[in-house]
């Protein structure tokens, strides 16, 4: 019985996977790090939308549990698959790009995306640059922190590509600049709203009302740090985040967030499909493109709210 | 001699508060603010919600079972409770639907359990990954906002108290019930302490394990209801490794992995015991790597000397006063 | 063979966090005698043998291996001595093959230190073979083995290292009758070649058929020691347990009431078949048989452990069909397992909780621990005698005794008419054991119709009104006290009449 249930299904199977391969159109394989962030969300979702605009390509997104080795494993079954093109958002660039290799060695073509292609150059790339990403946040900062102020930082995960290279951007150009400000903590709390509000409590415990600005390297952190301190009824720290997400927007909105950078996703996935279909064509064989970072505080508040509502990811 | 000999048997029962009264006075000599009401108070808000959970937790591993889709289930649970609240206006509405959905989880953890002997480990990763799916599903992985008033319960106070501590003790409060004075409660631990030799005396092994289950699990849905309500958004990303945290306050609080002992009281303890550490160690600064590297060490300090007073615990077993 | 002493140990005394377990005990054991240590539990046998074996250090006294004072630093250490343990609880790895098992620990090494020489293992394991004319495969797994053969095994290997004295702690405590035979006779064959046996023991049968010297160990004291000759079995009890007792089974006739218990043609396919037994008020009946015969599966069936596949089971006249235990309970029918660790005590909760778990189970309301409740279990707990300081006492922490007594009172909670025990004094000593058994009259004759498992044949002819034996699932007809004989109760648990 057993046995046969197993015959029934490989054959089931061959029979799903046979019949995608006929027609013009392309398959590509989208493979998502992990899509329980906010982010990688909004990114997954805007495939999922722009895609539309190209009838030859079949999208399968798949999702990698922000596991490095589930998400090789999954490059390797795209090579099994027979899969036309692969679109990757590499969890650590450094894990995957000996994968991302043998997947071009095998005549796939790879366009990585939100994560560089160092030492997999063959593969195409639209990627932003974590350290812009940090300075731009950090120039606002330039001008609206005040002189001798305390500041706390949050950081992402240890040894976070993203959260070092923003952290990098905040010190070539703000405290570099600013021999002025006292830095009185540094803390992880790994991307998370709930870790953020925690650690502003207790520094606001310890620090009461001396905090004049809070440098968070992801909005989450920072909007749980608003929190923190409206419980405390403290209303004049400014905060300063990065990704532009919605719900960082509604906070701009609210006048708690302060400002912000946008990795737009909507952008990255935009190229990305471009780059594939021209890929697909025969057009090119590589190209690489970076995504601006912009950004965003009370001045343009109303135009990316307006983005994000067509998005759908303000209702 | 016999005086020692009861000092050394009660020791170990109160390892978890000694560590803790331990803890106590060397963070207030640290840090001047440790001691404060506004430290205190803060420190109670932030375990409030992993403590909520480890209180199901515990009465799960003391009845030798385990909820490893605690964390995903409060994620579930009280986005939805955003979402009903957004949709409706109805607070009591809102947290009665986390309370179901939760309970619903947990129902089908122990159904799965029961039914089919299943492993626990196994089918509440399992249901962690569900949970988990369910809730970006439905939410398509977007964060919920604007929640307004929903926050009352995460940041609200009464009489002065955070809600979030008193719902904390309330919840304390009946785990201690239902494990000290209840049937259900001797059954829990009959069953952690030998399944077999429960069965044998006529407990009903099967139901007894689903309602700890379900209790585990409707736990979790208030614990996500308090996190969203604190976070002031629903946020289905939230909850995951929470079940960790509240493994540990339990363990830490003296619950036996291998069931048949552990108390409510004792889990409040070693959840005190996390959220201290985790606090003074931001009051003093402590660099960031280095506090990974100090938790995990508590963690092993804790179940050390647990292990080490329970040992000596075991020497002492000359008993033949005859009973009056 | 030398007549010099062998091993002897001098003074030893030992201490655990301020209690005594041993005062100064000197023992002689001797090349080629068996020699039996007695005394009950708690006494300090254990505890001495593991000071021989290297496992504890004495705090005062000497251990002299061939006149020369030695320390004995670990198991290891010990078997290099020539002292081998063979523990009640054998040590095996049941997913190892025989040689595996023989040479584990001391594999001899191969060309490169760290890998092991399978050549010459095998090659040895097959002359141990040869020498004692076994015939296995020594890469069977050992699981495949019965008890009785693993500890033969075990002894081969305390010969394979050259042991001069080996340490037997309760042997024939999960063997059956005939695999006790052949032990004895291997025993005699090592005594032969002049190993010395420390033989620690509770069956008073065994202890005399074996011993040349007897040792009685009371509260870590010598209380008497010498040739096997100079005791019999009523003042060695009388050492063991420090007071003469009267007789050993303090069976008082109850007055036989109205009928009970009744099954009719009870079947389990493959288990038991076609079982007839009566049970009446105040009666105990006795149920003997060889380990297997199926004599717990029925009680088990009963007792609503495990379902039955045809028969009929009437309690007082009405018919019934326990579906689980707990119905049974309801009805008025209990149980005391055979193993007591497995199904009868909840060992990391105190006495309360376990004398009052069954009664919880059964009643009604959703609290533990009304004062009704707590009062009722302790005059149940008192009745037994349970020696404990207080009732929040680990059970696990109380010996084999008292934690019987306290399941006992934990099923007189329920005030059942009929009581089975399976095996109820397995495990505990001699003095214990009296106090069972004048509980288990006191039961019949407040009325409880009561089965008495025993594989201990003079244990039930002392305690049962009528006895009726199991072999291969059938069940022989009854056999009246009077007519009861060891001969004849051994024919019939071998299949030799029926």
């Amino acid at each position: 019985m057993k046995k046969l249930l197993v015959v029934l299904l490989s054959l089931a199977m061959l029979l799903c996977c046979s019949g995608f391969a006929e027609g013009e159109t392309y398959e590509v394989a989208v493979l998502i790090g992990d899509r329980t962030a906010t982010y990688a969300s909004w990114l997954a979702q805007s495939f999922e939308e722009i895609v539309a605009q190209y009838p030859q390509i079949q999208l399968t997104v798949m999702d990698c549990s922000n596991d490095i080795g589930a998400q090789i494993s999954n490059l390797e079954n795209c090579v099994s698959k027979g899969f036309d093109m692969v679109i990757v958002q590499p969890i650590d660039v450094a894990a995957t790009s000996d994968t991302i290799n043998m997947v071009i060695d095998a005549g796939i073509p790879v366009c990585t995306v939100n994560g560089s292609n160092e030492g997999c150059e063959r593969a195409s790339c639209v990627d932003c640059d974590p350290v812009q990403q940090g300075s731009i946040p950090a120039e606002q900062a330039l001008e609206l922190v005040p002189e001798n102020a305390n500041v706390v930082v949050l950081l992402g995960p240890s040894g976070n590509f993203h959260s070092n290279g923003r952290r990098e951007g905040w010190q070539q150009t703000f405290f570099d600049a600013r021999p002025d400000v006292t830095i009185l903590d540094e803390q992880i709390a790994n991307w998370y709203k709930d870790e953020g509000m925690a650690l502003m409590e207790d520094w606001i415990i310890k620090y009461g009302d001396t905090i004049d600005a809070v440098c968070s390297m992801n909005d989450a952190m920072a909007l749980g740090c608003i929190e923190a301190a409206k419980a405390a009824g403290l209303n004049d720290i400014l905060y300063f985040g990065v990704d532009g997400l919605a719900d960082a927007c509604l906070s701009i909105q609210d006048n708690e967030l302060t400002a912000t950078c946008v990795q737009n996703a909507y952008d990255q996935a935009n190229a990305a499909l471009d780059i594939t279909s021209r890929v697909l064509a025969g057009e090119i064989e590589q190209e690489t493109y970076l995504s601006p970072g912009e950004l965003i505080n009370s001045d343009n508040i109303d135009e990316w709210i307006q983005i994000h509502t067509e998005n759908g990811q303000i209702q | 001699m016999k005086s020692i000999r009861h000092l050394k048997f009660n020791l170990s029962k109160y390892t978890s508060i000694l560590i803790l009264i331990g803890m106590l006075i060397v963070c207030s000599f640290a840090e001047k603010t440790f001691l404060s009401v506004a430290n205190l108070t803060n420190i109670l808000r932030q375990i409030s919600i992993v403590t909520i959970m480890a209180f199901g937790e515990t009465i799960l591993i003391i009845g030798g079972q385990l909820d490893l889709s605690v964390g995903t289930n409060a994620a579930m649970s009280g986005t939805f409770a955003c979402i009903v609240f957004i949709a409706t206006g109805s607070l009591a509405l809102a947290v009665l639907v986390a309370l179901v959905l939760g309970c619903v989880v947990g129902f089908l953890n122990g159904a799965i359990v029961t039914k089919f002997n299943a492993p626990p480990f196994i089918v509440t990763l399992a249901m962690q990954q569900v949970t988990l799916g369910a809730i970006f599903l439905y939410t398509n992985g977007q964060n919920v906002y604007k929640i307004g008033d929903f926050r009352i319960i995460g940041q609200g106070t009464f009489l002065g108290i955070p809600i979030p501590i008193l719902i904390m003790l309330f919840i304390g409060l009946i785990t201690w019930f239902l494990l000290s004075k209840c049937k259900f409660g001797r059954y829990i631990f009959a069953i952690g302490g030998n399944e077999k030799a429960a069965n044998a005396s006529g407990v009903n092994v099967k139901k007894v394990k689903l309602i700890a289950y379900c209790i585990s699990g409707t736990l979790a849905g208030l614990a996500g209801v308090v996190l969203m309500s604190r976070l002031n958004a629903g946020l289905p990303a939230s909850g995951t490794g929470y079940e960790t945290d509240a493994l540990t306050a339990t363990i830490i609080g003296g619950t036996s992995f291998t069931g048949g002992i552990g108390s409510a009281w004792g889990t409040l303890i070693g959840s005190c015991i996390i959220g201290i550490l985790n606090n003074i160690m931001n009051l003093l600064g402590v660099q960031a790597y280095l506090q990974q590297i100090l938790k995990g060490a508590l963690i092993i300090i804790a179940v050390v000397i647990d292990i080490y007073t329970k040992e000596h615990k075991k020497v002492v077993r000359v008993v033949d006063d005859v009973l009056v | 063979m030398s007549e010099q002493n062998w091993i002897e140990l001098r003074n030893i005394t030992k201490d655990f966090s301020g209690v005594r377990a041993l005062d100064k005990v000197s023992i002689k054991i001797l090349p080629g005698r068996v020699h039996t240590l007695v005394g009950e539990n708690g006494a300090g046998k254990s505890t001495l043998m593991k000071i021989l074996n290297g496992l504890y250090k004495p705090n005062e006294g000497t251990i002299l291996i061939g006149g020369e004072e030695t320390v004995i630093h670990s198991p290891i250490d010990a078997r290099k001595k020539g002292i081998a343990m063979i523990y009640q609880e054998l040590n095996y790895i049941s997913e190892l093959s025989l040689e595996e098992n023989i040479f584990m620990g001391r594999f001899p090494s191969g060309k490169i230190k760290g890998t092991v020489d399978w050549k010459q293992v095998r090659k040895d394991t097959l002359a141990l073979f040869a020498q004692e004319g076994l015939n296995y495969d020594p890469a069977m797994k050992i699981k495949h083995l019965s008890v009785s053969e693993i500890q033969m095994l075990e002894i081969l290997k305390a010969i394979s290292c050259d042991a001069k004295v080996i340490i037997m702690d309760e042997p024939t405590s999960s063997i059956t009758t005939r695999e006790v035979e052949t032990l004895f006779e291997h025993i005699q064959q090592l005594k032969q070649r002049g190993i010395a046996i420390v033989y620690i023991s509770h069956k008073m049968e065994e202890v005399f058929r074996i011993s040349d010297d007897i040792t009685v160990l009371r509260d870590g004291k010598v209380v008497d020691s010498g040739p096997a000759g100079q005791f019999d079995i009523h003042s060695l009890i009388a050492k063991m347990v420090g007071r003469e007792l009267k007789e050993i089974y303090p069976k008082v006739q109850a007055e036989a009431g109205k009928t009970v218990l009744e099954l009719k043609h009870l079947s389990s396919s493959g288990v038991f078949k076609d079982i007839d037994l009566t049970i009446r008020q105040g009666e105990i009946l006795g149920l003997a048989g060889l380990v297997g015969a199926g004599r717990t599966e029925l009680a088990r069936a009963v007792a609503g452990l495990d379902g039955f596949t045809s028969g009929e089971i009437y309690l007082e006249g009405e018919r019934i069909t326990p579906g689980n235990v707990r119905e049974a309970m309801q009805k008025g029918i209990v149980m005391v397992s055979e193993d007591r660790r497995e199904y009868g005590i909840i060992g990391c909760r105190d006495i309360l909780e376990n004398a009052t778990l069954a009664d919880n189970a059964v009643s009604r309301g959703l609290l533990a621990n009304r004062r009704p409740q707590v009062e009722r279990a302790k005059n149940n707990i008192r009745r037994m005698k349970v020696k404990a300081p207080s009732l929040d006492i680990l059970i696990e922490n109380l010996s084999g005794g008292n934690q019987q007594k306290v399941v006992l009172a934990k099923w007189l909670m329920l005030n059942a008419k009929v009581l089975i025990l399976d095996e109820p004094t397995r495990g505990i000593d001699v003095g214990a054991k009296y106090e069972i058994y004048k509980i288990i009259c006191e039961l019949a004759q407040q009325g409880y119709a009561i089965l008495m498992i025993s594989s201990e044949i003079p244990e039930l002819m002392g305690m049962a009104d009528r006895i009726q034996v199991m072999c291969r699932g059938r069940i022989s007809p009854e056999i009246q006290r009077d007519a009861f004989s060891q001969e004849l109760i051994m024919q019939y648990a071998v299949g030799g009449i029926l």
